[in-house]
């Protein structure tokens, strides 16, 4: 990554935020931030995913970010860092982030959403996964997504259907 | 699970949240039946985006132009109907006076057809539909009373009076006084009062839909009357505060490019789809001078460009979001940061229009704090 700052607009395009354009931009700068922050305390599945809360958040939030998106995810990174250590009872040096705790106060949202979003994602079945992502992500058709995954139309919209109401029972509950 | 797939995966399962959420909030649930009924008995589904229509059309373009076609001539009502219209509408509100000439005439800026209609005492005009748009009678027609004046608190029960008399809708209680104005800075001293109502929807007023009068106290001679009748389309809020700021914010960062962003605020109104968004967007600078479309002379003359292209959309008035965006920049005061206001549909999140600095809120704040208004003062 550059030495220059990146403002998110750069990372727009058609109303749409560039995801794979970011990720690849600063994935090697929230890994290094993660790895310094946990160095050993937290497996690889916990780094994995804070790397991808990290990029949820950042989506979640793109019209709010005012500065630079090296410092929102650096800080956005640091914050679940600190959370996911506190989930596992390890104590973190709070000198080394000053203003976590203001700030986890604004992303508390953000965070809780989070945790619901992958309370769902558990216990979905990997072709879901595949469908859900092609349909809410990436705007492809049920048509497009059967030929590609090669089942029947109906069977998509099945699917679908089923996972709607998952997320309705776990919205309700 | 790839970090990246894990990252596409948890935006799909949000933005599949925040529109169940919407369906919760606004009993959509109803329609999802009905699709779900439909794909029971025909196999047709419905993807769940799809049930809301989207409503923004690309604008037209028109020429600008006084001069009346034969389009427009077949499109207005006929002279004689506009004349009947015209009679009907002077009985309605108690004058006898004859219709007298009648002249088709287009307004090139609005690109409207409307009939000027001239009757004993003064003016009237009426859309190319047949429908009332407004009406004048100079003051030369009354004798004004010695004793003409009077209180403010006696001047709103009148106009409050005059609406039930002058509103050829049996309506008047939809409609709100937000402003009450005179021609004189006292009371007693006025000898013309004029009333503004504006029809209410939950606590949002849809200042498009509106009657204004004006007259003479203690004789309460009608001096002038105008109606706008824009139906407001009373369309559901699923859009949420967050997301209509995210929407106006991106569009805006592809038109605004010189300023920064300091603070958004938004907040629900009632406005009619407008084209600010497009000319602003077409060629910022000039939309700010407002010399789009027009310059000026050597002769002070106002002419319009050789590349002027006018826009028009349809009048459609709609709940929206209106978002102002705020800049790190101050033109005029430095208390007032430069500004813009977006309309983001309610329903569909689509840019619908916006206003250089104001929304309809802020004007209607502004028209009941101007000292003038005496409605509550």
């Amino acid at each position: 990554m550059s030495q220059t700052k990146h403002l998110i607009y750069e990372y727009q395009n058609n109303n749409e935020l560039d995801l794979d354009r970011i990720m690849n931009d600063f994935e090697p700068y929230i890994r290094t931030i993660i790895n310094n922050m946990a160095m050993n305390t937290l497996n690889y599945e916990d780094k994995e995913e804070i790397l991808s809360d990290a990029f949820f958040i950042l989506w979640k939030n793109q019209c709010k970010i005012q500065t630079s998106v090296e410092s929102y995810i650096a800080g956005v990174t640091r914050i679940l860092v600190k959370e996911r250590l506190r989930k596992r009872k390890i104590t973190y040096d709070l000198t080394e982030c000053e203003n976590i705790a203001s700030d986890f106060e604004i992303m508390k949202n953000d965070i809780s959403e989070n945790e619901f979003i992958v309370q769902c994602i558990n216990g979905l079945k990997e072709i879901d996964i595949k469908i859900i992502t092609m349909f809410y992500y990436y705007s492809k058709t049920t048509k497009e997504i059967s030929k590609e995954l090669k089942i029947s139309e109906i069977n998509v919209r099945t699917k679908l259907f089923r996972i709607r109401n998952k997320i309705r029972k776990e919205l309700n509950s | 699970m790839d970090f990246r797939e894990r990252t596409k995966l948890k935006i799909a399962i949000s933005k599949l949240k925040n529109k169940e959420n919407a369906m919760r909030k606004n009993n959509i649930y109803k329609i999802a039946t009905v699709a779900c009924c439909m794909f029971a008995f025909t196999g047709v589904a419905f993807a769940t985006q799809s049930v809301i229509e989207k409503i923004w059309k690309e604008p037209e373009t028109y020429n600008y132009s006084y001069e009346l076609t034969e389009q427009d001539k077949q499109n207005a009502i006929s002279e004689k109907d506009a004349k009947n219209k015209a009679t009907e509408y002077l009985r309605k509100i108690g004058l006898e006076d004859e219709v007298r000439g009648l002249y088709l005439r287009k307004n090139a800026y609005k690109n409207e057809v409307v009939w000027d209609i001239g009757f004993g005492k003064g003016t009237m005009r009426i859309n190319s539909k047949g429908e009332f748009d407004s009406l004048n009678i100079p003051s030369c027609n009354y004798t004004i009373p010695y004793d003409y004046g009077i209180t403010r608190e006696e001047a709103r029960k009148i106009a409050k009076e005059l609406l039930v008399k002058y509103n050829p809708n049996n309506n008047s209680d939809e409609y709100e006084l937000v402003s009450l104005k005179r021609n004189n800075e006292n009371d007693e001293d006025a000898y013309i009062w004029y009333a503004e109502f504006y029809k209410k929807y939950d606590g949002l007023f849809n200042k498009y839909e509106n009657i204004c009068i004006g007259w003479i106290p203690t004789i309460n001679g009608l001096y002038s009357l105008s109606f706008e009748n824009y139906k407001y389309e009373n369309n559901e809020q699923l859009i949420s505060k967050d997301d209509a700021i995210r929407i106006a914010t991106e569009k805006d960062k592809k038109i605004e490019t010189r300023h920064n962003i300091i603070s958004t605020e938004a907040e629900l109104g009632i406005d009619k789809m407008n084209t600010e968004v497009v000319y602003r967007e077409k060629d910022i600078k000039n939309y700010e001078k407002g010399t789009i479309n027009f310059t000026q002379g050597e002769d002070g003359k106002v002419q319009i460009k050789e590349d002027a292209v006018f826009y028009k959309v349809d009048n459609r008035v709609r709940k929206v979001w209106e978002v102002t965006i705020y800049y790190d920049y101050y033109k005029y005061d430095k208390d007032f940061p430069e500004r813009f206001v977006y309309y983001v549909d309610a329903t569909t999140g689509e840019i619908i229009g916006g206003s250089r600095y104001y929304g309809t809120n802020v004007q209607l704040e502004k028209l009941v704090a101007d000292p003038h208004n005496v409605i509550e003062k």
